[in-house]
């Protein structure tokens, strides 16, 4: 009779992670948040868009507020973001949505919480097209 | 009499153990009859619970006692020592708004030594 291996001695100080112990690591503690893809778009239309994933709150929204500040983008810069694959809002990610001098941001596509969450917050507008 | 069940949890004032709550709260929850679109709400009023809670707290834990109803709601009922930092407003103000809405009861005090919150949610 075989029994299945234990868990294995972590390697030391410096060492990369055996491949099987990197993905273990990785189920038990996904990122929270995760920007999936950033598109610039044309520069004469100045438009940036942004596609988020994973759940967006305390622990997560400051790192969309890192990236979305790491642009460095004009305060009129229109920023479309696609947030169809959050699977959790709450107040501290909405903040990161409206915080001001951050550009203009609308949100072109949006998970059922996070339209519910706009909706209930009086935010709705985010989700209409941009003034032309 | 027997005392209606209740559950207790604890957690470190970090952030990041919000989502342990919420997932506690949503068990509970889904014992007592919530349907799949109460026990998300449930998951997000706990963690503006918390959120608000962390902010204004001392460092120390924050304590959740949840009063399940099977059939009826859940009341759930937050403490944390009081800090001497005070609330972001214009995220409470969110999340006022947002509680107000998915609960059928809330409040939020500051009184004395500790920060308290708490809601009720009907099952219907």
């Amino acid at each position: 009779m075989t029994s299945a291996p234990g868990p294995s001695a972590p390697p030391p100080d410096g060492e990369p992670l055996p491949p099987n112990d990197r993905i273990a690591r990785q189920r038990v503690a996904p990122d929270p948040v995760q920007i999936v893809s950033m598109e610039v778009g044309d520069a004469a239309q100045g438009v940036v868009a942004l596609r988020v994933s994973g759940e967006l709150d305390a622990l997560s929204a400051p790192l969309l507020a890192r990236h979305l500040d790491g642009l460095d983008l004009a305060a009129d810069q229109l920023i479309q973001l696609d947030l169809g694959a959050v699977s959790f809002i709450d107040s501290s990610g909405l903040r990161e949505l409206v915080a001001p001098a951050r550009g203009l941001i609308r949100v072109t596509a949006a998970s059922d919480v996070v339209r519910r969450i706009l909706e209930i917050t009086g935010l709705e507008e985010m989700m209409s097209p941009p003034p032309s | 009499m027997v005392d209606p069940p209740t559950v207790q949890i604890s957690i470190p004032a970090d952030i990041a153990y919000f989502r342990a709550v919420r997932l506690a709260v949503g068990a509970v929850a889904a014992t007592i009859g919530f349907h799949v679109e109460a026990i998300e709400d449930l998951r997000i009023a706990v963690d503006e619970l918390s959120a608000s809670l962390v902010e204004v707290g001392d460092g120390g834990d924050l304590r959740f006692v949840v009063c399940p109803e099977p059939g009826r709601g859940v009341r759930i009922e937050a403490s944390v020592a009081r800090g001497p930092k005070d609330l972001d407003q214009e995220r409470f103000e969110l999340s006022q708004r947002i509680l107000s809405v998915i609960t059928d009861d809330h409040g939020f005090e500051l009184s004395g030594a500790f920060a308290t919150a708490w809601l009720e949610r009907q099952v219907t």
